[in-house]
């Protein structure tokens, strides 16, 4: 054992992380081996491995994680039954006649993806192979079109349910069901601010967004909006039904989520999409995302423990609350942290390892602990599109077809609009925190 | 160089049977999950042992994802620098890393994770999550096969970079 001052240990540990993991060694072993070895340095081997091993044992066995695992299982399902193409097709053919009208029907379906799936890899990905095409095919400006497919893939990190906002929650000590409702209205108002963009974008430079030609049109008819409401009312069914029975009460998120997955079955069942195959491929998918998570979870658990134990959580805390400025200025420092983070790391390490440490602070600042993770979770979707590191617009460059002609400089510039409607919501979500706080609070009572 | 190549494919075959057992848990999860909460809400009458068997469902299923996944290269990277290296930079990475960030850990998980899943057979020990009361020797037994597989597979990749290194080819 060494004895270290408590400034040399959070130095040693934040920077040890956020230096290691820039190796590109997969974070779970980095955020592992670091608190393992000033764990060693400080409480001798004896207690660091006891904090390691049975925090990390103990994480294994997480009941509230569980919705991990099965709302991905619902999204692989819902994704091979019925929801993908016949729902773009149909919201296609209603509104294909409106200028910078595929873009906004990218955002629609964007927004529905995001209530069916948890993960943002998996609604870019369908996004970008369903949407991008007919987008550019129609001579729509290509940076506009692939900022609409990454700005509406990653609303589904933050509409629930959403994979973030399970592991975000039990860590700040707020219910999964309150962060899910929390981030219901933020969701929609980003939704529709991209459409308000897009619309008037294109209505003051029509070139961006063509509008179908008039012989192209076929009316809409009843055959149509039958088509539509085949496609789009049991999977949107199936999610109100599932973040019904959370927001009411009656059942815990895992439960629901339990749930939701077999009707999703039932739901391939009459889409007759279902196969034994279907239910191998999405268990194996299932294993695979939620693994990774939960044993990035797990070592981030340990990680926090030998941390806080070294009390590295009061310096932290007192180095925040120095800042000039009062508490607004605190805020905006964390804000700025997370925001930073978020252009150099995946959010599951910056969710596992700042919110342990910055929650308390909230609680000492006098903000809502709801409120303020739920900026947090909003600020993160910024992360995703903000280079170096971001999964959305690697996703979509990954996946788009080169015929298309897509280059990163198309993307980064279509992508900015789409931050800055970001940044805007987070200001109104300031200036109006009834935005996120008043759907849990009407359901469920004070969120303070 | 034949036996080399056969014991690596071994330890991949053991981290995709892994996997493929491993999945059975997932799907486990929405039969046990769903049963519990209709049996309760429709039934009322709720289970003593759904909660545990979940969470034990899920353990299994990271635990035997681990290596599945460190086979498939799934465990999350931060790729910014890593993303544009060139094969030969990525494996002198990958060793290095795996002898200081990746072996010492899991040795030292895996020591505890078989002593305390001896422990737990010998003393009979139970679960106190829920007044089910399980015994925990199974779980604790299954989290140290998993880490085990884990280690098996880093072993496996770490020759396989040092391989190249030397090589300069692939061993498959």
């Amino acid at each position: 054992m060494i004895e270290m001052s408590s400034e040399l240990v959070t130095f040693l540990m934040l920077g040890g992380v956020f230096g290691l993991v820039l190796t590109g060694f997969p974070i779970a072993f980095v955020i592992g081996s670091v608190a393992f070895v000033v764990g060693v340095i400080v409480f001798g081997p004896d207690v660091a491995y006891h904090i390691m091993y049975s925090r990390f044992y103990d994480l294994s066995l997480n009941y509230p994680y569980l919705a991990v695992p099965l709302f991905t299982f619902m999204g692989v399902i819902l994704q091979h039954s019925g929801i993908t193409k016949d729902l773009y097709d149909s919201l296609y053919e209603s509104l294909g006649s409106l200028r910078g009208g595929l873009a906004v029907v990218t955002v629609v379906f964007g927004t529905i993806l995001a209530a069916c799936l948890g993960v943002i890899a998996a609604s870019v990905t369908i996004l970008t192979l369903i949407a991008l095409e007919p987008m550019i095919k129609r001579g729509y400006n290509k940076p506009l079109a692939a900022g609409s497919i990454v700005a509406s893939g990653t609303l589904g990190i933050l509409i629930p349910p959403s994979i973030m906002l399970v592991v975000y929650a039990p860590q700040a000590g707020l219910s999964i069901g309150q962060m899910f409702m929390g981030a219901v209205f933020p969701g929609l108002t980003l939704s529709a601010l991209y459409i308000i963009y897009i619309v008037l974008r294109c209505k003051f430079n029509p070139e961006l967004g063509p509008a179908m030609k008039s012989e192209d049109v076929t009316p809409f008819n009843s055959k149509k909006a039958i088509h539509l409401l085949k496609s789009m009312v049991p999977p949107v069914l199936l999610i109100v039904a599932v973040l019904g029975t959370i927001f009411s009460g009656i059942a815990p998120p895992t439960e629901a989520a339990a749930v939701g997955s077999l009707a999703a079955i039932f739901l391939a069942l009459a889409y007759r999409k279902f196969s034994w195959k279907l239910i191998k491929h999405a268990s194996i998918e299932t294993l695979k995302v939620s693994s990774f998570v939960v044993i990035i979870a797990a070592l981030c658990y340990a990680f926090v423990g030998v941390f806080m134990s070294a009390g590295c959580g009061d310096i932290v805390t007192k180095l925040i609350l120095a800042v000039p400025g009062g508490k607004w200025a605190s805020f905006g420092i964390i804000m700025l942290i997370v925001f930073l983070l978020g252009m150099f790391i995946e959010w599951i390490g910056i969710v596992f390892i700042i919110v342990p440490i910055f929650s308390p602070i909230f609680v000492k600042l006098g903000f809502n602990p709801l409120w303020a993770g739920m900026m947090i979770c909003i600020n993160l979707q910024m992360a995703f599109q903000t280079p170096p590191m971001a999964m959305s617009i690697f996703v979509l460059k990954g996946t788009a077809d080169p015929a298309l002609g897509l280059t990163m400089t198309d993307i980064i510039k279509g992508v900015i609009p789409f931050i800055l409607i970001i940044v805007f919501t987070l200001i109104l979500c300031m200036v109006f925190p009834e935005l996120i706080t008043w759907l849990p609070e009407k359901m469920i009572g004070p969120t303070h | 160089m034949l036996i080399l190549k056969k014991i690596l494919k071994t330890i991949d075959s053991l981290s995709m049977a892994a996997g493929s057992v491993g999945k059975w848990f997932a799907f486990l999860l929405v039969l046990v999950g769903s049963y519990d909460a209709i049996s309760r809400h429709f039934f009322n009458a709720p289970t003593i042992w759904a909660y545990d068997v979940l969470c034990m469902a899920g353990g299994v299923t990271y635990m035997l994802g681990a290596s599945f996944d460190y086979l498939n290269d799934a465990h999350t990277r931060v790729d910014v620098i890593y993303g544009s290296l060139s094969r030969k930079s990525k494996a002198i990475i990958d060793i290095i890393c795996s002898i200081v960030l990746f072996f010492p850990l899991m040795s030292v998980m895996l020591v505890l994770a078989v002593k305390w899943s001896v422990k737990a057979w010998k003393i009979k020990e139970v679960m106190f999550t829920s007044f089910w009361y399980p015994p925990a020797a199974p779980y604790r037994t299954v989290f140290a096969v998993g880490i085990l597989l884990l280690i098996l597979q880093g072993i496996a990749r770490f020759v396989r970079d040092i391989y190249y290194l030397i090589k300069g080819e692939t061993i498959d």
